[in-house]
């Protein structure tokens, strides 16, 4: 398991438009992949429970990898949302 | 009646109300109907997801790929296993038929949003309930319909689910009275985009006031509205119409003018560009070239590094776009600050110190002998500018130039090329070095986000510093003041693509420097010619060597504001 956290850039946070991006990113590793805000966490490949932890501008998440190819899948989602636009 | 203001614009046209459907369901099924309730669910997906097909296919012809996105994220959620998982989950154990499942779950959903703190998220838990709403209309079998509408129209609702939004002919629809949600709703967001004017009226429910047919007069600047209004009003509102549009056109006018100061110099304003979408920006705003043309976009499309092909392709299409004006195009700036996903880099303690830029390109040779010949070969197609970024000494610059070479005898080249080689400027030792760089290159362009990092040791993603990061610190501006002066006195190509170059309270002592170009977002240029043709390029002059004396950050932007406000220019 691999685990980084991140802080998100773009203004409007992980909304619809964005979140729906980010989950067909994650879609595209086979690991378990989960998204931490404080308390709270989700599968990142589930859209309707990304867009429940409400994820804003300039929070902090974890992202955390858990599979045969996790490492690719920290370093590409964690660039991925960093360079997220609205 | 007054509302609140909530998409700007006046117009008026027939009422067309629209009532929310009331779905309630609550039937209790035996143990045995389980099953037929699930495939039932089943069925209502598949029949939601067609019909959620054809609205993404509408939505993208009328309003575009951003607004289809919104339903492509609805479709992604009617398909996914959390509904077929949690809306059995309630069908067996909560007994009930699976359209009431689905308003259980939907609702659930919905209440958890709305106790979001985020204003937007609030707002999103309405798109549960619409979604919820679609999925049990697709359980009883139903298809979308598509309404008729009056024209022009004045739509009246309580508030309009995404999916009702983009059922509805919006050709047809001159404004909307909404009387529940606020700024972020579908409504304001879809009325604003499609520059329709729309307000809410909490107080009355407009439904209760307003009957279908009712003429209907709107004025989405000040919330004001209109039923049945005498004809005096229409012709009022008409006047402030026309006033309105005239104002609009002022603006978009200028677009047309030249970027010329009162007394004739010219600034070149240029765009900043990530990808072919900014391009079409930095035609609409008619740019006078591309100052930075990022690359780090097109090496994240992929998994892997793009090929000769698509490079060409990308470069190929933007100096195509450009007509002959100048592009500027960046070597990949990217490291451990903003890695690749396809590259593994070695985890740095300071990596805005470390392996970024040209140096990270060095040490992946092949993709810098890649980027090179797709710039070569795109240059065929007119001027292209290769910028390196991340210089604080010369040898990346002769390097490159030799790799060019070398590029050109692998590719046969033969007779002239149209590439000019260029420095970012971003490093204090690059201020110091400038005129040895400006002897063996053809251009520079100062990044002042990095160069303001790198002057004043403060690292820009680091919020604990952030007051320390100030682009008008007086540092920053005076080694800007040296690259453009040393840059003119030999007759070099130079300009400014930083976050600074879009700031209009800085324009006035870019303009009195005299710099080339200025590279912003294409968004900015509008504000950026207004300024430019309404200052004297020599009393922007004698400015700059005022601000060039005043020793603190909050001194130079005072003195920048208050040039800008003598001339009635601050906005």
């Amino acid at each position: 398991m691999v685990k980084d956290t991140l802080v998100i850039q773009n203004p409007t946070g992980l909304h619809t438009r964005p979140a729906k991006r980010v989950v067909a990113e994650a879609k595209r590793f086979v690991c378990d992949i989960t998204i931490r805000r404080d308390e709270k966490e989700a599968n990142l490949k589930s859209l309707l429970k990304l867009m429940k932890l409400g994820l804003s501008q300039h929070q902090s998440i974890e992202l955390l990898c858990d599979g045969p190819d996790e490492q690719e899948a920290l370093a590409h989602l964690k660039s991925y949302i960093q360079h997220l636009e609205d | 009646m007054q509302g609140e203001p909530i998409s700007s614009g006046i117009s008026q046209g027939t009422a067309y109300l629209i009532r929310q459907e009331v779905v309630t369901y609550a039937c209790p099924i035996q143990p045995e109907e389980i099953p037929g309730e699930y495939e039932r669910l089943e069925a209502g997906v598949v029949r939601a997801a067609r019909n959620l097909e054809l609205l993404i296919e509408k939505v993208r012809r009328e309003m575009g790929d951003d607004k289809a996105e919104i339903f492509e994220g609805h479709l992604e959620i009617v398909t996914s296993e959390d509904v077929d998982e949690e809306v059995k989950a309630i069908i067996s154990e909560k007994r009930v038929c699976a359209e009431e499942a689905v308003r259980l779950f939907s609702e659930a959903n919905a209440l958890e949003m709305e106790e979001l703190d985020d204003p937007y998220f609030k707002e999103r838990g309405q798109d549960f309930r619409d979604i919820g709403t679609q999925l049990i209309r697709s359980i009883g079998g139903d298809d979308a319909v598509q309404q008729e509408l009056p024209a022009p129209a004045i739509i009246v609702s309580e508030e309009l689910t995404p999916s009702q939004t983009a059922a509805l002919d919006l050709t047809k629809i001159q404004g909307m009275i909404i009387s529940k949600g606020g700024v972020n709703s579908h409504a304001a967001i879809i009325a604003r985009s499609q520059e329709i004017p729309a307000i809410i009226l909490r107080d009355p429910s407009p439904l209760s006031i307003i009957r279908d047919g009712d003429l209907l007069v709107i004025d989405g600047f000040s919330g004001e509205i209109w039923i049945n209004p005498e004809e005096a009003v229409i012709t009022r509102l008409e006047k402030k119409k026309r006033k309105v549009r005239r104002e609009r056109e002022e603006l978009l006018k200028i677009l047309e003018e030249e970027s010329v100061t009162t007394d004739g110099k010219h600034v070149g304003l240029y765009s900043n560009v990530g990808g072919l979408h900014d391009i079409e920006a930095a035609l609409r705003y008619k740019s006078d070239g591309i100052g930075l043309f990022r690359t780090e976009f097109l090496f994240m499309e992929t998994m892997s590094t793009p090929s000769l092909a698509r490079q060409v392709e990308a470069y190929t299409q933007a100096i195509t776009a450009m007509d002959g004006k100048q592009v500027i195009i960046r070597l990949l700036d990217t490291g451990a600050d903003k890695p690749l996903p396809y590259w593994t880099l070695a985890q740095e303690d300071n990596p805005f110190l470390g392996v970024r830029g040209i140096r990270l390109l060095f040490e992946k040779e092949s993709v810098l002998r890649t980027q090179i010949q797709a710039l070569l070969l795109a240059s065929r197609s007119g001027p292209v500018g290769l910028m390196i970024p991340m210089v604080a000494s010369l040898l990346p610059i002769t390097r490159v130039r030799a790799l060019i070479e070398e590029e050109k005898t692998a590719l046969d080249w033969d007779g002239p090329d149209q590439l000019t080689l260029g420095v970012m400027i971003e490093t204090p030792a690059a201020v110091q070095l400038i005129e040895e760089i400006l002897a063996i290159v053809d251009f520079v362009s100062i990044g002042t986000n990095d160069l303001t990092q790198y002057t004043l040791a403060a690292d820009r993603g680091n919020p604990s510093v952030h007051a320390y990061y100030d682009e008008f610190h007086p540092a920053v501006l005076r080694s800007i003041a040296h690259v453009i002066r040393k840059a003119c006195k030999m007759g070099k190509m130079n300009g400014i693509c930083g976050e600074l170059a879009g700031n209009p309270l800085a324009l006035p002592y870019f303009v009195g420097l005299g710099v080339q170009e200025l590279s912003a977002t294409p968004v900015r240029l509008p504000d950026l010619k207004y300024l430019v043709r309404n200052i004297d390029s020599r009393e922007a002059a004698v400015l700059v060597e005022e601000i060039l004396r005043l020793p603190t950050s909050e001194g130079i932007r005072s003195r920048l504001g208050a040039f800008l406000t003598e001339r009635n220019l601050m906005k």
